[in-house]
């Protein structure tokens, strides 16, 4: 069984195509009823099948297709009607047709002969007596094909034409009448002539004892059933008597309809592979030269515009030559679905939408084993037995929806069953069960985020393994495949409602936008599809935009709270951050922070200009979460082409790839899923964005603290920290001295500087009264004080930032005290503004 | 790529190393291994890469990994000068790398048989750092030459070897 090898790997494509569309209608007869032009194509199909198999040897493939064939005559002709059980035999032959074609026949004998044995007990009950027999054939068929088998006799060629398919148009073996070649000659057909045509280690003899394969693949009029359509001219007639074989390229394939359309070609998948990396390398090219671009005249501008307009064309062009529509996986799941309904015994349809959308092969195909599984999910354990959805007010026919669309530069894919939905409770108790996560840690977390538990290795909530789910290895890999995408999934839920599954993948990988950036003066790439947006802060609001709680930074950007990241942080740890390492940064932060602040304030209070302040963050968006990643520089937008990561360094899960820039340099693209988990954020900002409050922190840090309350003008309440504060010193506002526009007051014989709130913070002014009170700061060096109208009280108060936080310099914090707003005072701050200087303890 | 060594390049049992220096011993790779020798390119670093990964570069638009031979025998990092170069394997030997030598020494032919496997001791017992050993031996021998003890070692173990703790470079005692 041989021949040219690329003739081989066509028929067996072909044939799989074939056996697709059979598959196909047979559903769709089944759902739908008989029709007779899908009868006619399944029966085409099939018969091509045959008739190739037998050319290249394929005996049992042969004979398999050949009884079903006799099968499909029969319904075709009315004699019998199909139903149900034929369409399940017949879907049972395609099954095995399948594998004897990915075998190359190697597959077993019990499988075609129960599939041989039950198609002919449906063609026995069916026919006439006078039908045509089909069985006698068995047994000389059943030898494999081994070794060199006999060219067919030329006798067997004539009677063979007629086959059961009696409407088929006449053969070459029984006519002698020549039959006109394509090009209009007429000529005797090959097949009469002699055996040399055939290589003698191919089968000849096909199909039953009609013969009619081998004779059929010569058929000239290929129209109707996609046979292979020899144009042959008296050249290739001698060569074939040399050679035994057609030179490839005179062979053209037929098509039949739907099967590719008229005006397409086969084009194998390494040369479009090779094609995108020429474009690619072209556009490396044409970046390189729009870097060179800067002082060119204006025609070489112009030429070098017209280069990028005709590179992206055919980036884009070429990019689509390897996409495909989603209707490809899509389409397994009729039958994946019908099966299972069986299966278990419950009744399922499936509806789908968005089956024209198309992405990129190699996704494509990444993504048929999560979709299935998550499919086979849904049967197994959303959709209820038909009693007990009829007992809950359902329609005892369970549905699944599966819809794709474009959004952005991405492909959403929903399934959505209306079953029984998770039950957040048994997905508690069995985590805690599998002691994936402490109960204290269950506790803390909420509903939606409760869900995502189930993509956890070894978590099922199914009571029982079932031959088709239920061991709980499913849904972490379906999220791993996912991501190793550069997608992510999304899981909701309702008790009693159903489950949905969104998710969102890339369209292509090849060649993707970025941005670019600068960090520690390295350059990265991050995907565009993850940016949302870029935010530059300037001068005082680098310091103080970035809110702290518990161990996290965040950013109010607009309504919602943004957790903050730095990239030089992320590449500079090697492990994934744990709680530790983000409270020491966090702390670290603020702290610089705090200190830039006072070195600016001072120098400006000098008369100088303070250094340009500037920071950088470009928000990074995966499904719903956010977060911002703190960089160096923005560099621009640069269309890339990825080159998969090395195999050492695979393992890194920050990194999605590399390129290579315009100007040659190897630039590392972030994988913004990768960097957030390595941060650490995941936890965090999922907590913050649903509640859009922060987290009032850890139960171990602080969270009251002893102040002092005092009051300085008629509306505002001040705490200070107590640990702070020297001690309280009574004061007669006369005897307050004013020098060089400042105030003093002598306390245990030191000059002391008094400090009226009003004149360094946006408050009401100080009122005065004949008692006044200097609260004196600890380890001041020149001493100094706060003036305060009235000592409310010292006590312990919680500390909490809120979302009306009053904002101004050299207030830290808010608290509530006795009923009233309290504003925190930082001392160090208010010292600087007044122009003390620092005044640290 | 300098070489100025008796040509006994086409005898059987004779395989031809290219050969460099590092702290002061001679070393060597099979010749049919290396693609070609290259001046250092500018080079990308790879945070949380293994510490014997230098970084990433581009040669002839793939991306290389370099490895820095110091850095994986043990010995204490140094900044490129005038004479280091890169060696960049063959596709076949492992996916696109090189490696940053401190200097090429030349070609040397080695006859197979005078390579001395130094896993075989007389006594029949291993020395310990080769059990501990869960990669591929880096060296495959060594050979005495007019040039000097050269150690032969193997590209394909370079790789698999990049996790493991730099260890006390080889071949103290002969």
């Amino acid at each position: 069984m041989s021949g040219d090898g690329s003739m081989l790997d066509e028929f067996l494509t072909e044939a799989k195509e074939h056996l697709e569309a059979v598959e196909s209608d047979l559903l769709a007869m089944d759902s739908e009823g008989v029709d007779d032009e899908r009868i006619r194509r399944v029966f085409r199909a099939v018969h091509t099948i045959k008739g190739n198999a037998g050319f290249f040897g394929y005996k049992n493939t042969s004979t398999l297709a050949h009884r079903m064939e006799a099968l499909l005559s029969l319904a075709r002709d009315r004699v019998v009607t199909l139903e149900a059980e034929h369409v399940d035999v017949l879907l049972h032959g395609v099954d095995i047709l399948r594998l004897l074609l990915d075998s190359g026949e190697q597959g077993d004998a019990q499988g075609i002969d129960e599939a041989l044995a039950r198609i002919t007990a449906l063609v026995e009950a069916a026919k006439r007596p006078a039908g045509p027999v089909v069985a006698t054939a068995a047994p000389r068929q059943r030898r494999r094909a081994t070794g060199a088998i006999a060219p067919p006799e030329p006798a067997a060629a004539g009677p063979g034409a007629a086959g059961p398919g009696a409407a088929d148009p006449g053969v070459a073996g029984k006519a002698s009448a020549p039959t006109a070649a394509a090009d209009g000659t007429a000529r005797k057909p090959v097949v009469s002539r002699s055996p040399a045509v055939w290589d003698p280690g191919q089968a000849a003899a096909t199909g039953g004892p009609e013969g009619d394969g081998t004779v059929a693949v010569f058929r000239p009029d290929a129209q109707e059933t996609g046979q292979v359509r020899i144009t042959s001219t008296d050249e290739d007639r001698s060569d074939l008597a040399r050679t035994g074989h057609l030179p490839p390229d005179q062979v053209q394939v037929g098509r039949e309809q739907g099967q590719g359309g008229p005006g397409t070609v086969r084009v194998r998948l390494d040369i479009l592979d090779e094609l995108m990396t020429l474009a690619g390398e072209l556009v490396l090219v044409r970046n390189q030269k729009l870097q060179q671009v800067g002082a060119l005249d204006d025609r070489s501008r112009a030429i070098v515009q017209r280069l990028d307009t005709v590179t992206t064309a055919l980036q884009a062009t070429v990019v689509r030559t390897r996409m495909q529509p989603i209707d490809r996986i899509f389409s397994k799941f009729n039958r994946v679905v019908r099966d299972l309904g069986g299966q278990l015994g419950k009744r399922i349809r499936i509806e789908m939408s968005g089956n024209d959308v198309e992405l990129d092969k190699t996704i494509l195909e990444m993504l048929t084993q999560p979709l299935t599984h998550i499919i086979r999910n849904c049967c197994d354990h959303g959709i209820e037995s038909p009693e007990e959805r009829q007992a809950a007010g359902k329609d005892a026919t369970g549905l699944i929806q599966l819809r794709a669309h474009h959004q952005g530069g991405q492909i959403i894919v929903r399934v959505t069953d209306d079953g029984r939905g998770i039950d957040r409770d048994a997905v508690r108790a069995k985590a805690l069960e599998k002691g994936l996560r402490t109960a204290d840690q269950l506790a803390r977390v909420g509903p939606e985020e409760l869900l995502s538990l189930v993509f956890a290795p070894g978590l099922t909530t199914a009571t029982g393994v079932s031959a088709v789910s239920g061991r709980g290895v499913g849904m972490d890999v379906v999220k791993t495949s996912v991501e190793r995408l550069g997608g992510v999934i999304e899981l909701h839920s309702q008790v009693g409602r159903g489950t949905e599954l969104v998710l969102r993948v890339p369209l292509t990988l090849a060649i993707i936008p970025c941005l670019i950036v600068a960090c520690d003066g390295q350059r990265y790439a991050i995907p565009q599809v993850s940016v949302e947006e870029v935010v530059a802060l300037y001068d005082d609001d680098v310091h103080t935009r970035i809110e702290c709680a518990g161990t996290a930074e965040f950013y109010r950007l607009r309504d919602a709270l943004l957790p903050m990241v730095r990239l030089s942080d992320v590449l500079a740890q090697r492990e994934p951050m744990d709680e530790e390492t983000r409270a020491h940064i966090t702390e670290r932060e603020r702290v610089r922070r705090l200190d830039a602040l006072d070195a600016d304030r001072r120098v400006r209070a000098a008369g100088e200009r303070a250094p340009v302040r500037q920071m950088i963050f470009t928000v990074l968006a995966l499904g719903r979460t956010r977060y911002g990643l703190v960089i160096d520089e923005v560099l621009g937008m640069q269309e890339i082409v990825v080159k998969p990561l090395h195999r050492k360094l695979q393992s890194h899960a920050i990194y999605a790839g590399a390129t290579v820039l315009g100007d040659g340099v190897v630039a590392l693209i972030l994988d913004a899923l990768g960097v957030m988990r390595h941060a650490g954020v995941e936890f965090e900002g999922e907590r913050v964005e649903r509640s859009g409050r922060l987290p009032t922190g850890r139960p171990h840090q602080r969270q009251t603290r002893r102040l002092l309350l005092f009051a300085s003008g008629a509306q505002e309440q001040f705490g200070v920290a107590v640990d702070r504060v020297r001690r309280i010193e009574q004061v007669d506002p006369s005897r307050i001295e004013r020098v060089a526009g400042r105030e003093f007051v002598t306390v245990e014989g030191r000059s002391t500087a008094v400090v009226r709130l009003d004149r360094v913070l946006p408050v009401s002014e100080t009122v005065d009264r004949t008692q006044m009170y200097l609260v004196l700061v600890k380890g001041a060096s020149p001493p100094w004080g706060v003036l305060a109208s009235q000592v409310v009280d010292i006590g312990s108060y919680e500390i909490h930032v809120d979302e009306e936080a009053f904002r101004a310099e050299g207030v830290e914090a808010t608290a509530i005290a006795r009923g009233r707003m309290t504003l925190l005072l930082d001392l160090n701050i208010v010292a600087v503004a007044a122009g003390l200087g620092e005044a640290r303890a | 790529m300098s070489g100025s060594t008796p040509d006994r390049a086409g005898s059987p049992g004779v395989i031809q190393t290219c050969a460099f220096s590092m702290e002061g011993r001679l070393f060597g790779f099979d010749i049919l291994d290396v693609r070609e020798v290259v001046v250092p390119l500018p080079l990308t670093v790879v945070h949380h890469a293994p510490k014997s990964v230098l970084g990433c570069v581009n040669i002839r638009g793939q991306v290389h990994l370099i490895v820095d031979l110091r850095r994986l025998f043990g010995f204490a990092p140094r900044e490129p000068g005038p004479e280091s170069r890169y060696v960049v394997f063959k596709p076949t030997v492992d996916e696109p790398f090189a490696v940053l030598v401190d200097a090429i020494a030349g070609v040397f032919p080695v006859p197979v048989d005078e390579i001395v496997d130094r896993r075989r001791n007389p006594t029949g017992r291993q020395p310990d750092a080769e059990r501990r050993r869960a990669a591929p031996p880096l060296g495959q021998g060594v050979c005495q030459l007019e040039q000097g003890l050269l150690v032969v070692l193997n590209a394909r173990a370079i790789l698999e070897n990049l996790d493991r703790q730099p260890h006390v470079a080889p071949e103290r005692t002969a």
